[in-house]
């Protein structure tokens, strides 16, 4: 089995762990009930009491509880013995999860200045970015994470796309075997159409385009200049790209009281170019280095006030379309049993990330929960996955006999006998078979088929990085999304950017001062 | 035009990003690898890589 029955403390108040935002000590915190919201609060010996939301919707968060899964971690940890989490990230024997999504920051230089960003080189005074050998080495060490090779890269930064040899690296990554290649922009370069071929003929699979408003002046007030032009042309030339569109997610960053009143206005941008968007990840601010309580209590915004937002600005989405990361979990075990071999799994903490899909018809966007039980279905999947886990070789042995061809009539069939009961019927857009299209998903366990699925469907969600004022380290332990380190190490997203802030010790030791990089671009 | 002035890169602080590249409407301004260029006839003194300039490296002069 690649997941096991979470050991999270269930329902509220409950004790966890954080860290004082002024010292950066792990300190004692108490998550409770106040008034619908759920709080958390912690006291630090020497900088006083912080209070912050944790999720805006107290019903909401203990239903996200019920989908909890913790992962079994990997078997190759680079640091053994661990003692505390969050120190000593590498990844460690203690992390939960394998890296569902690695990070790789090519660089931190930036072709835009935006406002709110502290991370850039010129406003940073050195450059961090990592020769070819390196990045590829970083990808090789990724691949060999055990039980589960780390199955899709995205490329950050700074701005990923002026990496000097950005399109190698795209090359390389494909070579090494990543399902998924992404690339996190602001899409400046991609306005120009010969990139976006050029990205897509290396191998990349998505791309995530930086996406807060289609309100003009948004950009402009964050970002320093004006970019919705820009944000058309990336998109468009992306649906150009021949043979097929490169798939692209939308990510917008919502801060309360700027663009929280734009989330379903982007959304409903989604669907109407859904044959080129194929999902909105949204993603609520994180408040990193120093900021007043007033404005940090102003601009918080949770999961929940996403759903919020999605509820009240479209008219498809309820809050109960709504699931956390984990809940999909089971098919990874499923498949994993049935295929003989570990698969990704989505062993995230409940309270990380929140998503639905909708089923996009004739530009009308149906959330896939009103004509599935999610909830049924998934817990038949892990009963099931339980019975053969059992049967064990013998299963494998089976898969293994049936030719292909009949092995995709079997899955329908199966597909119908054991999950039909969880779909409403009476309930189903006229042109979906549902069937049809999950026994695409599984009856060939590659990416190709998920790529479908998602295709004719649009992912909506959220994922809410921690800062040091929500930071849970149950969290932590759990995550999926992790950063390569030019040293070897493998370190979780909310270590990296937050709490003991990995980021900066890896920064200043692999990269050089601004002048000294500047004597390598004197010679012209 | 403009009395012959010509816009001018400040190598002190350029980064080398490519953003004025992207941004110029006439294709006027290469970067190489370690240096940018504008081509002084194709330039139409729209100012815009000034603009779009993150760390203010481009002025007219």
């Amino acid at each position: 089995m690649i997941i096991k029955e979470s050991n999270l403390k269930k329902g509220l108040p409950k004790e966890t762990e954080s860290v004082c935002p002024e010292c950066g000590e792990i300190i004692k915190a108490k998550i409770f009930d106040e008034n619908g919201r759920v709080m958390i609060e912690k006291k630090c010996s020497e900088h006083g009491r912080f209070k912050d939301v944790y999720w805006s919707d107290t019903e909401m968060y203990l239903k996200a509880e019920k989908f909890a899964y913790d992962g079994i971690g990997v078997e190759n940890p680079k640091i053994k013995a661990k003692k505390k989490c969050p120190f000593e990230c590498g990844l460690c024997d203690l992390h939960l999860s394998h890296t569902c999504l690695a990070n790789i920051d090519l660089t931190n230089r930036c072709n835009l200045r935006c406002h709110i960003c502290f991370a850039n080189a010129a406003a940073a005074g050195y450059v961090y970015e990592p020769d070819y050998e390196t990045i590829v080495k970083m990808m090789q060490n990724l691949r060999n994470e055990r039980p589960v090779p780390t199955p899709a890269v995205q490329f950050s930064g700074g701005e990923p796309t002026i990496y000097p040899r950005f399109f190698d690296v795209i090359k390389k990554a494909k070579e090494l075997g990543f399902a998924q290649v992404q690339v996190a922009t602001n899409g400046l370069k991609l306005a120009d159409l010969d990139f976006c071929q050029k990205m897509k003929d290396n191998g990349l699979n998505t791309v995530y385009l930086q996406f807060d408003s289609l309100n003009d002046e948004v950009y402009a007030q964050a970002r320093g200049r004006k970019l919705l032009d820009v944000k058309m042309k990336a998109i468009e030339n992306c649906r150009n790209v021949k043979p097929k569109p490169l798939s692209t997610v939308l990510v917008p960053t919502i801060v309360n009281g700027v663009n929280d009143d734009q989330v379903g206005e982007i959304l409903n941008f989604a669907v109407k170019n859904s044959d080129v968007i194929r999902s909105v990840n949204y993603q609520p601010v994180s408040f990193t280095g120093r900021i007043d309580k007033e404005e940090r209590e102003k601009g918080r915004f949770t999961l929940t006030d996403l759903v919020d937002r999605l509820e009240s600005q479209t008219n498809f989405l309820k809050k109960e379309d709504f699931y956390p990361v984990p809940v999909v979990t089971p098919i990874s075990e499923l498949i994993s049993i049935l295929a003989g071999e570990p698969k990704v799994a989505f062993t995230a903490h409940p309270h990380c990330g929140l998503a639905t899909f909708l089923y996009i018809e004739n530009g009308n966007a149906t959330p896939i929960t009103r004509f599935v039980d999610v909830e049924g279905m998934f817990s038949q999947m892990m009963r099931m996955a339980e019975k053969l886990d059992k049967a064990g070789f013998l299963v494998r042995l089976l898969g293994k006999m049936k030719s292909d061809f009949s092995k995709k009539k079997s899955v329908q069939k199966s597909f119908e006998k054991y999950f039909g009961k969880y779909i409403y019927e009476d309930e189903l857009p006229k042109g979906l078979n549902i069937s049809e299209l999950l026994e695409n998903v599984f009856s060939e366990h590659s990416k190709e088929s998920l790529g479908e699925f998602t295709w004719r469907t649009l992912m909506v969600g959220g994922m809410h990085f921690q800062d040091s004022y929500n930071y849970d380290i149950e969290r932590v332990k759990r995550c999926v999304i992790h950063y390569a380190v030019p040293d070897g190490r493998i370190i979780p997203f909310c270590a990296y950017n937050g709490g003991p802030t990995y980021r900066n010790e890896v920064e200043k030791k692999y990269s050089v001062p601004l002048d000294e990089w500047r004597k390598t671009h004197e010679s012209g | 035009m403009n009395g012959g002035k010509r816009m001018k890169v400040d190598k002190t602080k350029c980064m080398y990003c490519g953003s004025c590249v992207g941004a110029c409407p006439k294709n006027a301004i290469f970067l190489e690898e370690t240096n940018i260029v504008f081509n002084d006839e194709l330039c139409i003194k729209c100012w815009v890589c000034e603009l779009v300039c993150p760390v203010g490296a481009i002025t007219m002069e």
